[in-house]
């Protein structure tokens, strides 16, 4: 992929990411270990604009639809080491 | 069935409290067990103060709850108190569970390699997602119940006697437990949005070390 199209790609997923983090309960505050806590708002806004938190959420968003995929919400077994 | 359980609960931001105040609902089980609890809360839970204990008192089983890196994991303040590399041998023999960021990467992997040793903790950070107006009260938050009693699950699991593997498995399956309760049509779009969450913490859990070790 070209790297005009890869950053297009890149916006489209953090767009569809931030859409999905609307979701969030209002007042819901994220933990991210060391890296602190931050607000359904601060979480979007990183997402949108791509800094480390916000590439954390994008990576958290692809390994669940990866979930999803291999069935491991239905199948516990999945979910092993 | 007698032992010593040390138990770090920092307290310096909002999510080493909910950790903390989560963690103390285990510690009936472990004095019904016979376990005498060590408890070393907020200032206590300093690197010093670890050492000295697990090198005198030889506790057994090792709760750690606090932020972590793929090297260490922290107390009050975010000091590390166990590092891969230089005191790491301190939870040779023991079993260890870290609520904590990405630490079984390096020390999990370094503990797990001591004989008749395991450590169990999380490959990746350990994301907990909690509500403001809770912060205060902890325990009546129940978006980080759905965190946290899976969690605890691995400790209560191990007070009972069975092994590591085990204690990793069914909070594996109260994960799972908790996240196909989400997926039903009762669930508010509330919780069901912290899906992607659970499932995270879920596959990040490992352990690390032999899998049979046991608490007796």
């Amino acid at each position: 992929m070209e790297d005009k199209e890869k950053n297009k790609y890149d916006e489209e997923i953090r767009k569809l990411v931030a859409t999905r983090l609307e979701t969030l309960p209002d007042g819901a505050v994220i933990s991210v270990g060391s890296d602190g806590e931050f607000t359904k708002e601060q979480v979007i806004k990183s997402v949108l604009e791509g800094d480390k938190i916000g590439q954390k959420m994008v990576e958290i968003e692809m390994s669940f639809l990866q979930s999803l995929k291999e069935g491991v919400l239905y199948d516990g077994t999945a979910a092993d080491n | 069935m007698t032992g010593q359980l040390l138990i770090t609960r920092p307290g310096h931001d909002y999510a080493t409290r909910y950790l903390s105040v989560w963690a103390e609902k285990t510690f009936e089980m472990a004095r019904a067990k016979g376990y005498s609890i060590i408890d070393l809360r907020r200032e206590r839970a300093n690197r010093k103060e670890v050492e000295s204990i697990l090198n005198k008192r030889k506790p057994g089983f090792v709760i750690i709850n606090g932020h972590g890196s793929d090297d260490s994991v922290a107390g009050q303040e975010d000091e590390p108190l166990l590092i891969a590399g230089n005191n790491s041998f301190l939870l040779k023999g023991k079993i260890t569970y870290a609520i904590s960021c990405r630490s079984a990467r390096v020390l999990g992997k370094e503990v797990g390699q001591y004989t008749n040793t395991a450590y169990i903790g999380y490959k990746e950070d350990f994301i907990l997602v909690y509500l403001e107006k809770y912060c205060t009260r902890p325990l009546e938050d129940k978006l980080a119940g759905f965190f946290l009693e899976p969690s605890n699950l691995v400790i209560t699991t191990l007070l009972k006697g069975h092994s590591a593997k085990e204690a990793v498995l069914r909070a594996k399956q109260e994960f799972l437990r908790k996240i196909q309760g989400l997926l039903t049509s009762e669930t508010s779009v509330d919780a069901y949005s912290t899906l992607r969450y659970l499932v995270w913490d879920m596959r990040n859990l490992v352990l690390c070390g032999q899998e049979n070790k046991k608490l007796f």
